[in-house]
Parts: C-alpha cells; structure tokens; sequence
C-alpha cells in the first residue's frame, strides 16, 4: 500500500499566519527592514486562500486526471524505487531542478506568465507576498514537467510530498527581515537576499534566480544575479497593476492575453506570438520584453 | 480532512485575514501615497523614458500631466505609487458621481480611475480635453 504523506504548503496556514504576526512585530516593535499594506496584504491572503479553494473545487477533477497520468505513467517506471529515505532526497533534488525550469519558464512563456503574474504583482515584499498564490496553475500544462520524475520510478506521492517541502521553505525566504545568511548558505541555497532579487523589476534584477530551494541551478545556467546594497530591489511588475481586487489580480494577464490576440489583422504567427511569447512581445515593437528592456539598460 | 475540518480550517484563514488587515489599519500602516509633482513627474519618467511631460494637475493622492497623446497619471496603489499613461482609445467615459470623478476604462485590470478632491469642476474640463477630445 502507498504511503500517505501529507500536503504541507497547504496545510499550513497557521504557521504561516504566526510568521507574518513575527514579521510584523520585528518590523513595527523592532525597525526590522520591511513594510506592510493593509489592502496589499489583504489581497495576498487571499490569493492563497483561493488557490487552496481551487484546489479543493477541482481536487475531483483536474487534479485527478494530473493524479490518474502520474499513476498510469508510474505503472510503466524504469526503475523501482521506492520509500527508501535516499530515494526522498534524489527525489527533491531533482523536483527543485524541475522547479527551477517550470519557474523560468513561467517568466519566459507568456501563456504561463499569465499565471505566475499574480505572485509578482505586489509592490511589497514580505511573507505575505509568499502567499500571493496563482488559482489557475494547473492551465499552464507545466504539471508535465514532472512525468520524466514518475516514469523514473519516483512515486508520485513522494513528489507531490517533497513539492510541498519546497514550497514551504520558500515561503520563509520571502523577507526584507533577513539580510544575508552565512556565505557557504548563500553559495548553495536560495536565500531572503536571492529571492529579493527575483522580486525587482530593476532592469538588472529581470530574468534571474529562478530557484526553489537551491540556487545552484541559476549558477549553473548563468541565471544568478547576486544583491546589490547599492540597488535595493523594486518589487513588483514592470508595468505594476493599480487594483488590489482579488479576482483581477488573478485573470487580468489572461484577459489581456486575449484581446491580444484577437486583434483584427494579425497572422496566426503575431497571435501565437501574443500567446507564446516573451511577456512584453507585441507584433509592432511597442512594448518591450525584458531582455530589451536589460539591452536598453546597457546590460 | 472531514468537513467539519474544512469548514473550521476556513473559518480560522477568514479570521486571520480580516484580523492581520485590521491589526494593520489600526497601526496606521494604511496611509495611501502622496506625491509631491515634482517626485510623481521623475517616478513617471522613470517608468515611461523619453516622453515629454506637460502641465500637471493635482488632486489627492494623484498627479496627471499633459501628455500628446493623452494624460500620464501617477496615483497611490495603497503606500505605494503607480504610474499609468492613459490614452484616449482607451477611455470610455468621464462621469460625475457623488462627488466625485470617474475615468472608465477598456482595462480589466484597472477599469476605473476615481478621483475627489475640492475642484473636480476645472479638472474634469482639463481631462475631457484631453481624454475625450470629440466630446469636448
């Protein structure tokens, strides 16, 4: 019989709650770096609350028919690995590495970054922010990436187990509270200071540290930008959204998707373009992506 | 988990946002931005290079400035600013309503831009200019 192992990101509201209550004494009690919005924080909190009430709304379906893929494909694994305590160990590795490409992807597909958007569209960072949680994942399709993991012989509870690990600790890395942890620390694991630095929209800070809990893969594929003391981080989008409504933070880059792509006059190459592109791409050069907004930085 | 479980669990998250969003306020942590025209024209700037500001008009907690095509707002987003150029093609209507003034537009992210302040008469004028140049 399969282990039961449980959903620990989800199941963890109130841990997270206690940690936001411990953030904000330290900043308020204790000049800790960091600031919190009321309305901000408000929408964050329920942007995680309505992605855990997605979850549940299609637990019977969508997620079923991920579960039923992950089973069937498991049922034809390469290896039998099995619950061994190593087995839990390659297998977050390689789930973190899969992070890392499901996470990059997300800022360099529109079509994902549709959904990833929302986790961005703070202009706040603190441990709020970690919970400015998408509804819509499950759409990107990037629940795929993990079918190599399964056919390997990973089960796919144990996947889903060390997914949920590895949300969680990003959860606490979602800080102005911590400044820079031990050099040897900072070399192999993404930190508060790396994690800042994913959340700028300064022009240096675009398109980098991409990691989930280790940020070995950004030094390996030339994706990690350190902090700068002299640059602090401005969070939020390059084009930042002036509403703190949950339901439109959540589908306002699908929306804008589809007018987009509608548009009269455009081949099917400009629609798939609006679709599949860079974030930023237009037809006729009027918005710039990112690796144009870093080039007219000079970076 | 059994429904019960579930029904507490969500009870407990409500609570938890209503009661840290409440904490916040009554910390006075909810103050909306106020910009001085001077910082709302070089935070636009900042976010729309080589365009060529015009006059500025003010009302609370947001700066507008002549654009030529159209008007660059800079508004609070709760503590913070943001910044907006507004274009014709995109407004689909200026309204008054109890008191204060109302930009519609095609924008599902951010489809209505309400302002107050004590001389909505003059500012609605400037932006019907501006903003609806065939109804002015």
């Amino acid at each position: 019989m399969d282990p039961q192992l449980p959903d620990i990101s989800s199941s963890a509201a109130p841990i997270y709650m206690a940690f936001i209550a411990l953030e904000l004494v330290l900043i308020l009690r204790f000049a800790a770096r960091g600031d919190y919005e009321p309305r901000d924080t408000g929408t964050s909190l329920m942007m995680g609350t309505g992605n855990l009430f997605v979850k549940i709304l299609f637990g019977g379906t969508v997620f079923a028919g991920i579960a039923a893929l992950y089973l069937f494909v498991y049922q034809h694994r390469v290896f039998d690995i099995g619950f061994a305590w190593w087995a839990f160990i390659v297998c977050f590795v390689l789930d973190d590495f899969v992070y890392y490409w499901n996470h990059r992807w997300e800022h360099e597909i529109r079509w994902a970054w549709a959904n990833h958007v929302v986790h961005h569209s703070s202009q706040h960072y603190n441990l709020s922010t970690a919970l400015r949680q998408p509804w819509f994942g499950f759409l990107k399709g990037f629940f795929l990436l993990s079918v190599p993991l399964v056919w390997l012989g990973f089960h796919p509870v144990m996947i889903a187990f060390v997914s949920s690990l590895n949300l969680f600790y990003q959860f606490f890395i979602h800080t102005e509270a911590v400044d820079r942890l031990p050099k040897p620390v900072e070399l192999v694991f993404n930190t508060p200071s790396h994690h800042r630095v994913h959340h700028g929209k300064n022009p240096r800070y675009l398109d980098s540290n991409y990691g989930g809990v280790l940020i070995v893969w950004d030094r390996m594929f030339d994706t990690f930008v350190p902090e700068d003391r002299a640059e602090p981080a401005d969070y939020g989008l390059v084009r930042d959204i002036g509403t703190f409504n949950p339901f439109r933070v959540a589908v306002h880059e699908y929306v804008a998707i589809a007018k987009d792509v509608v548009q009269p006059g455009l081949t099917w190459r400009q629609r798939l373009g609006y679709l599949f592109g860079r974030p930023g791409w237009s037809h006729d050069g009027s918005r710039r992506t990112s690796v144009q907004i870093k080039r007219d930085a000079g970076l | 988990m059994s429904n019960g479980a579930v029904i507490l669990y969500l009870v407990f998250v409500a609570l938890s946002i209503g009661g840290v969003v409440g904490v916040l306020f009554a910390l006075g942590q909810g103050q909306r931005a106020t910009l001085t025209e001077a910082e709302a024209r070089a935070f636009f700037l900042a976010r729309f290079a080589d365009v060529q500001l015009g006059a500025a008009r003010t009302a609370p907690h947001m700066v507008f400035f002549d654009l030529s095509d159209g008007v660059g707002l800079v508004r609070a987003q709760g503590r913070r600013p943001v910044a907006r150029w507004v274009r014709p093609a995109e407004v689909t209507g200026l309204t008054r309503d109890q008191g204060r003034l109302v930009i519609s537009l095609r924008d599902f992210a951010d489809p209505h831009i309400v302002v107050t302040g004590p001389d909505l008469d003059a500012l609605e004028q400037w932006l019907t200019l501006r903003l609806l140049p065939k109804a002015a």
